[in-house]
């Protein structure tokens, strides 16, 4: 009987042993790269607990005014409809303490301070749909809403910024470069988001996903020295033939890439890439060797991804309106801005309504294009910085104005000409009146062109004392105004129907400028 | 008989119930060990031998706890076989006591003492004192005990070594059972008949009684060495006795069948490696040369015997450094011959368990020092893991004794291996010639 029992031990032994030892190794090799047995993974749960904990704390003050406030009623949200939508673009999102701000990436710690921040002002993320609904015109969305985007599909800008949107309840959309996070190769990169991620990202519902090229995102052989510049916007040099690249070598190549990503994300994700983000927020615009393709990019992307992302210049408003998907404008947030500078560049751009009587004498309300601004008493300062000679800045949220009429007591202090904008759209669109020693000028620029100005030479007086000058847009007629006086007037052309206003300076010599902007009148007219 | 069902099979389904629960919540503490410890390893494919090396202890561990959880039903069947109708009710075979003493006066008395104190007929017990050339006191304080109690045989020679002083007491006494006994340890009088219970069995050669530390609550050293003579004889000698392959019993009770060890014993008195006698690992050896002559060894949990334990780090070092050169030799011995007597032992016990001892102190040097300092790896994840680890023996070793207070020591004890005892094996191979006891004179 003992020998009988000694088998029955022995088998059971062997059997627990050889099972344990199997069970060990297949599951962890299945589970090695299981996404909810890496270590990111229980951070990214960790991070989320403690973020919804500071949430508590960071937007009801307590937990005890939490409860309070889960039983009161929801404030309801805002009816009004958003006349622009900002979208934000980030990079990374770093949780290192060894990290030092590089401009392009952000810490985790500061991340989550805008997010929060954004909640509580009452801002909410829309969808990449909504997005293009309303940049056709089809949809309105609520006020302050703004779409939250992120480039190269980092890992640790998933890693980082997805608890933070599980706890503020955003959505947010990757731009995917495809050829180093979806390709076919086993290569794992420790950089880039995986599939796996990714389709754990789409799951979520918390992420879109979009295409920042399949190998497009980085530099090329642009020349026969081997000088390098942007995928995109630049002819390749062939060296084995000694020549650049035919313009249809160029359109095929770009053309290939973009369908190839598109087509990788449809195949590898199953989901479908509508919107494209340039690398570099270069769509031809930075290009070194084939300046056509600011011309040509366009009309190869959009056909593809319908709703397409630059960066937003400094000589523009830095928001969306209803004026078509393609090349919509980001915002860049860097390194240093803060929680509370964000939440001010996002007022600034906010619509300003066009009263009877306004001042806005807030430094943050201007744009800076170039140089500097500074409100001191009721007053705006307007000067070159050290890299410029001149200054130019525009008010922002102004975009949709149309008949208004604009005043100021202008005192040059540094400097020997300025000029008022209206209709200010970007570098490329807007009405001016140049005020100078000897004569006032009625400028325009329309789609970059300039058109045939009105001027008029008068002894101004402008330097060395208060100017009172004002500029008045109705309808497509426009007039520039000293000391009370009608100077100069003329007709804009069709293109120029709305826009803001702007203030610039600067100086015939070159030796700085600096203008103090007082008793700022702006007037609605009919 | 009730539960007759249960016994014929050996398996008590409740209990066993509870013990695959402890299994269960152990399997789930290890699986997160691992699939952490494998994070660590940056690349599977780089080192296979890390990643394999988690598994096979693991493994390993859990294989130990199940063997020790089916030890009852193993004992008891080998007990329980064919009784009553072959087996005398009340088993009581002639006893010798062997007792080698070498320069032992403040312990020898008490030894003695305890073994006179057990409750057996006087006629059958006996005990023989081996004075192996004691210089101090040793022999007056026997001389005076064989007055007290004139049954004691008292042998007196120049120092020959702990063997041959074995080896004399085998010879000289008639008795069917021989305990050997070491001079600082003493049975415990109560449970001494559980010692030679399980020689009714005429298939059992040698049983090892439980050892625990008398010392035990001297200092932090000896209560760690407390919970690990727990794990050590509670766990692993009750897994091996399982099998009834114990592979070392015990030098400080175990008891013998005479007619089995005479055979063998001039073997394992010539014991040499690399041409010189092997002068420690006398109790291992001789386990070793019975297990080769196809006897069986069993564990006895019931029976206890209490030893002093070193208390002192110097003391500690010295006997780890002899049980690991012993550990050491043996191991090529054994392994000669195990896999033909006990091929189910040696593949799913023995050769692993070899393996095991000789790749941790690399595994321990690629973690604590390697990876730290070429890779700047730190080895959280590793300590980490001996940690759970630890923590899976003390559920088993806290459902097998709640009253034992030493259970926070093992922790203690494992961490005290992975910094230093596992590279003990290391040094104790490299002065593997030298055949000094280290703590007392051969």
């Amino acid at each position: 009987m003992h020998k009988f029992n000694l088998i029955i031990i022995k088998t059971a032994v062997a059997f627990f042993t050889v099972a344990f030892a199997l069970n060990l190794v297949t599951g962890m090799s299945l589970l090695r790269d299981n996404f909810y047995f890496q270590k990111y993974f229980y951070k990214m749960q960790w991070d989320w607990a403690k973020s919804e904990i500071e949430f508590i704390k960071f937007y009801h003050g307590g937990f005890g005014a939490w409860l309070r406030a889960k039983k009161q009623e929801k404030p309801i949200a805002p009816n009004e409809s958003a006349q622009s939508i900002p979208v934000l673009l980030y990079h990374g999102v770093i949780d290192d303490s060894d990290w030092e701000p590089d401009e392009v990436n952000i810490s985790f710690a500061n991340f989550k301070k805008h997010m929060f921040a954004l909640k509580k002002a009452g801002y909410e993320t829309i969808t990449l749909n909504d997005y293009i609904a309303f940049s056709k015109g089809e949809k309105d969305l609520p006020e302050k809403s703004f779409l939250l985007t992120f480039d190269d599909g980092r890992k640790d800008s998933f890693f980082g910024a997805d608890p933070v949107l599980r706890t503020v309840d955003y959505t947010a959309v990757m731009y995917v470069i495809t050829g180093r996070s979806l390709d076919m190769s086993d290569q794992k990169s420790p950089f880039h988001l995986s599939k796996l991620e990714l389709e754990k990202m789409i799951e979520s519902s918390r992420w879109q996903i979009g295409s920042h090229t399949q190998n497009g995102h980085g530099d090329i052989i642009i020349g026969p020295d081997g000088e390098k510049g942007h995928f995109m916007s630049n002819l390749m040099w062939k060296e084995e033939y000694k020549r650049f690249e035919t313009r249809e070598e160029y359109i095929e190549r770009i053309e290939q890439d973009l369908k190839n990503s598109k087509s990788e994300i449809k195949n590898v994700l199953g989901v479908k890439g509508i919107s494209f983000a340039y690398p570099f927020g270069d769509f031809g615009q930075a290009s070194e060797n084939f300046p056509a393709s600011r011309e040509i990019l366009p009309k190869l992307v959009d056909p593809i991804f319908p709703l397409s992302f630059r960066q937003a210049g400094n000589n523009q408003y830095p928001i969306n309106y209803s004026e078509g998907p393609s090349l919509s404008k980001r915002i860049n947030i860097a390194s240093n801005v803060s929680a509370k500078d964000l939440l001010a560049i996002l007022e600034s751009n906010e619509e300003k309504p066009l009263d009877d009587k306004i001042y806005y004498i807030k430094d943050t309300d201007w744009q800076k294009s170039w140089g500097d601004i500074e409100a001191i008493d009721n007053a705006l300062f307007v000067g070159n910085s050290e890299w410029e000679d001149s200054a130019m800045t525009f008010l922002g949220g102004s975009y949709l104005w149309k008949n208004y009429d604009v005043q100021a007591s202008a005192s040059i202090i540094k400097g020997n000409n300025f000029s008022i904008s209206t209709r200010f759209k970007d570098e490329n669109n807007y009405a001016s009146c140049e005020y100078s020693d000897t004569r006032v000028v009625l400028f325009q620029r329309s789609g970059g062109i300039e058109k045939p100005f009105i001027e008029k030479d008068i002894f101004t007086n402008i330097v060395g004392r208060k100017t009172e000058v004002s500029m008045r847009a109705q309808n497509n007629w426009v007039g520039c105004y000293l000391d009370g006086n009608l100077i100069v007037s003329g007709n804009l052309d069709n293109n120029l129907d709305h826009g803001g206003l702007g203030f610039k300076v600067w100086d015939s010599t070159g030796k700085g400028v600096i203008i103090k902007l007082e008793n700022l009148i702006i007037k609605k007219l009919p | 008989m009730n539960g007759t069902h249960n016994k014929i099979i050996g398996l008590d389904w409740s209990d066993l119930f509870y013990k695959s629960f402890i299994i269960l919540s152990g399997l789930f503490l290890v699986f997160f060990v691992i699939l952490f410890k494998s994070k660590t390893t940056t690349d599977f494919q780089l080192e296979p031998t890390f990643f394999s090396y988690a598994i096979f202890v693991t493994t390993f561990e859990v294989s130990r706890i199940i063997s020790a959880m089916l030890y009852n039903s193993s004992f008891k069947s080998l007990l329980d076989e064919s009784r009553p109708n072959k087996y005398p009710e009340k088993y009581q075979p002639n006893v010798a006591f062997v007792i080698p003493c070498l320069n032992e006066e403040e312990a020898i008395s008490e030894s003695i003492t305890q073994c006179f104190k057990i409750d057996y007929p006087e006629d059958k017990l006996e005990v023989i004192v081996v004075n192996d050339g004691s210089t101090d006191n040793t022999e007056t304080v026997i001389s005076k005990l064989k007055n007290h109690y004139p049954r004691l045989r008292v042998i007196s020679w120049p120092n020959q070594g702990k063997r041959w002083a074995m080896a004399a007491g085998f010879k000289l006494s008639n008795a069917e059972i021989v305990v050997q006994l070491d001079s600082d340890s003493q049975v415990d009088p109560d449970t001494f008949h559980e010692l030679i219970a399980p020689f009714q069995n005429p298939e059992v050669s040698a049983v090892c009684a439980l050892g625990k530390a008398k010392n035990a609550d001297a200092n932090v050293i000896t209560k760690m060495q407390a919970s690990y003579y727990f794990v050590s004889f509670r766990i692993l000698k009750a897994a091996e006795s399982t099998f009834n392959t114990v592979f070392c019993l015990s030098g400080c009770c175990s008891a013998y069948r005479k007619k089995d060890v005479m055979p063998v014993i001039y073997d394992w008195l010539s014991e040499n490696f690399l041409g010189r006698p092997v002068t420690w690992g006398d109790d291992r050896s001789l386990t070793s040369w019975l297990l080769k002559a196809g006897k069986r060894t069993v564990y006895a949990d019931k029976a206890i015997a209490y030893t002093v334990v070193p208390d002192s780090w110097k003391k500690l070092m010295k006997q780890q450094i002899r049980w690991k050169k012993s550990w050491i030799i043996n191991a090529l011995l054994t392994s000669r011959f195990i896999y033909k007597k006990q091929p189910f032992v040696a593949l799913f016990y023995y050769f692993p368990l070899v393996a095991i001892s000789f790749l941790t102190p690399f595994v321990a040097f690629h973690a604590m020092i390697y990876a730290p300092l070429m890779d700047g790896i730190m080895p959280m994840y590793h300590i980490i893991g001996i940690i759970l680890l630890t923590a899976l023996m003390v559920i088993y070793y806290r459902y097998l004794d709640k009253n034992d207070n030493y259970w926070p020591y093992l922790f203690l004890w494992s961490l005290l291996n992975l910094f230093f005892l596992s590279f003990i094996i290391a040094w104790a191979a490299i002065r593997i010639q030298d055949r000094g006891w280290g703590t007392r004179q051969a």
